[in-house]
């Protein structure tokens, strides 16, 4: 009777004893799953979220201002050309953003000096912000080498002297190169020194 | 003995404790960042038809700060109709919902009873329903007039819960009017300045029936002056204001074949008035059928909720950005203008009552080209957004798509190039 008794006990306790063991798998294997199911929906959010090629930026290259003097006259015509370095990268199209006292010379018109860029510019007090893109028809590769990019035409009004400085961000607006992969580029950026008298 | 009785206890011990934290864990302690509404509405302000007449009427959910990760599990909507002139005509149709399992959509027997309607749906598996980002048409619904009258068609229950079992609870109805045009028998049934037409009254040349029950002819065309189409319906939740929005983006001259672009999320900010800061949303807008004119782009339309906090009142403006387009601001509650992108405003003028307020600025121009190139927009035309489109012309993946397609012919191609590049005359947002 009392070895019925003992075995009728383990094996109670051999029963319960794998139903718990099935009940630890049950829940491991759950949790597993949930984690891999909030992995794939955070992955696919990510996609979602930014689908395409994120622009990536990259620090090369230079854009400056020359011109054959620094010395003007009052209601002289003042001839700047902005010149770009892309670092070999292939170029489809740039931003340039360009400052300078408007006590002191006016800003009369901008040119683009490449024949397949057009231009649109525009002027506020004291700044103009300049967008270059490429014809769509035209498929040579641009790539600038010390290349002439712009010509701004300024003309002299008090005596004074001034910078025409080439700014890297205005509110929204920037300056940057764009690739053939889309890719934002920000040269190294100069200012060149005027004086009126 | 007693040492495996301790170890089965330890072991049940265990169980006990990983089961309950995982039990919390799923349904009590998650508290991810959901919808914080839902609107149920009608794609129609009011409906006109005839004795005799079919008609569908869709029933719509917005969602107000829904996302791609939360899903709808389940939803139910208890609508009223005025039995007495109308009656459901045909099973209803709740395909468009996404949510595959019909626990209960009542049939025209079962409606036509009570002048109720159920429906009821779930996701075929939990986690597999739409998501909240986007409106859902939940049901097409076809009624038929059965004598004249008008009566309102009103949502009176509903309820929504999503994936983590956490139900969405402000929400918000919008009913609407429904008229059934009462047959005729001879011209001295439809008052002065009408005759009956083949069983239904109308109007001479020159004259019109205006009044707020279109069904009402004992006055006969008592207008001499078209009858505005504003009907100012019913508030549905004191204090609250909606904007009932209808806009036109530049280019989209075509219905697109891909329905993902029929829906639009288009960023809303209402400023002026009696407001201390901006008030910045963002809603869906789908397209309609509908155009100004056949050489006029689409119109889309969306509902934006707004908070109760805001003051019924003048001199607000709302600015407007499209997902691909530049921030317009817009002065007035009906805007025009002359050429494509020429509307400009300064001083705010659009006045906002509690309720659903109707805005049409279906008459400018939104333009398109701050395309989403770097994952966001950055305010500003510029020569990144002509390098992406010049960059991926022809292309016609879905993710290139959703960042250049402007006019949503499913390709890259010149015309998103041609507008950008008139879009560069605006140049940047307007604020």
């Amino acid at each position: 009777m009392e070895n019925q008794k003992d075995n009728f006990s383990k094996r109670t306790f051999f029963f319960l004893s794998a139903v718990a063991l099935i009940l630890i798998l049950s829940v491991f294997i759950l949790i597993l799953r949930n984690k891999n199911r909030q992995k794939d929906l955070t992955e696919k959010l990510t996609n979602q979220i930014s689908p395409t090629v994120t622009t990536q930026f990259l620090n090369r290259g230079y854009l400056k201002i020359i011109a054959p003097k620094t010395q003007f006259a009052k209601e002289e015509e003042i001839e700047l050309e902005i010149v770009g370095d892309s670092s070999g990268e292939e170029i489809t199209g740039f931003d340039i953003i360009v400052a300078y006292n408007p006590q002191i010379i006016e800003f009369k018109k901008a040119t683009s000096l490449l024949e397949d860029f057009k231009l649109f510019s525009f002027s506020e007090k004291g700044n103009i912000s300049l967008t270059l893109i490429k014809d769509l028809k035209s498929q040579a590769p641009t790539v600038f080498s010390n290349a002439k990019l712009i010509k701004l035409f300024f003309l002299s009004k008090t005596d004074g002297e001034g910078e025409v400085l080439i700014l890297p961000k205005l509110e929204k607006k920037e300056t940057f190169l764009v690739n053939k992969n889309t890719e934002k580029i920000y040269p190294s950026l100069s200012s060149y020194k005027i004086t009126v008298k | 003995m007693n040492k495996f009785k301790i170890i089965f206890l330890f072991f049940l011990a265990i169980v006990f404790f990983i089961s309950l934290f995982y039990y919390i864990n799923l349904y009590l302690t998650r508290t991810r960042a959901g919808a914080s509404s839902v609107t149920f509405s009608f794609l129609s302000e009011k409906i006109n038809l005839n004795i005799g007449q079919i008609r569908e009427i869709q029933l719509l959910a917005q969602f107000q700060n829904g996302s791609a990760l939360e899903k709808i599990d389940y939803l139910k909507v208890v609508l009223n109709f005025p039995q007495d002139i109308l009656e459901l005509v045909d099973y209803i149709d709740t395909s468009s919902s996404g949510l595959g399992r019909q626990m209960r959509v009542d049939g025209p027997q079962a409606a036509n009873s009570g002048g109720q309607i159920v429906i009821e749906l779930g996701a075929q598996a939990p986690g597999s329903g739409p998501t909240t980002e986007n409106p859902l048409i939940l049901a097409k619904i076809k009624f038929k007039g059965k004598v004249g009258g008008k009566g309102q068609l009103s949502i009176v229950n509903a309820q929504v819960v999503n994936n983590t079992s956490v139900e969405i609870t402000q929400i918000y109805k919008k009913n609407i009017m429904i008229y059934v045009s009462q047959l005729c028998e001879s011209d001295e049934y439809c008052g002065p300045n009408a005759f009956c037409q083949n069983s239904f009254c109308v109007c001479n040349p020159g004259y019109y029936n205006c009044d707020t029950d279109d069904n009402n002819w004992q006055n006969g065309c008592e207008s001499t002056t078209e009858c505005s189409d504003f009907s100012p319906p019913p508030p549905f939740s004191s204090g609250a204001a909606t904007l009932n929005l209808k806009l036109k983006f530049q280019g989209i001259m075509q219905q697109p074949t891909n329905n993902n672009q029929r829906v639009m999320r288009v960023k809303i900010k209402l400023d002026g008035g009696l407001l201390p800061e901006p008030l910045a949303t963002e809603s869906a807008f789908l397209l309609t059928q509908n155009r100004n004119s056949d050489t006029d782009p689409y119109i889309w339309q969306g509902i934006v909720n707004l908070p109760s906090s805001l003051i019924a009142g003048n001199n607000y403006y709302i600015l407007v950005k499209g997902p691909k387009h530049i921030q317009k601001r817009i002065c007035t509650n009906s805007p025009t203008e002359t050429s494509p992108g020429s509307y400009r405003c300064f001083s705010g003028n659009i006045t906002l009552l509690e309720g659903v307020n109707n805005l049409d600025f279906s008459k400018v121009y939104l333009l398109a080209g701050d395309l989403p190139v770097s994952g966001g927009q950055d305010g500003v035309v510029n020569s990144l957004d002509t390098s992406y489109i010049r960059n991926n012309l022809g292309k016609t993946d879905p993710e290139v798509l959703a960042i250049a397609d402007l006019n949503l012919d499913g390709k890259i191609d010149t015309q998103d190039w041609s507008l950008v590049i008139a879009a560069l005359s605006v140049r940047a947002d307007e604020e």
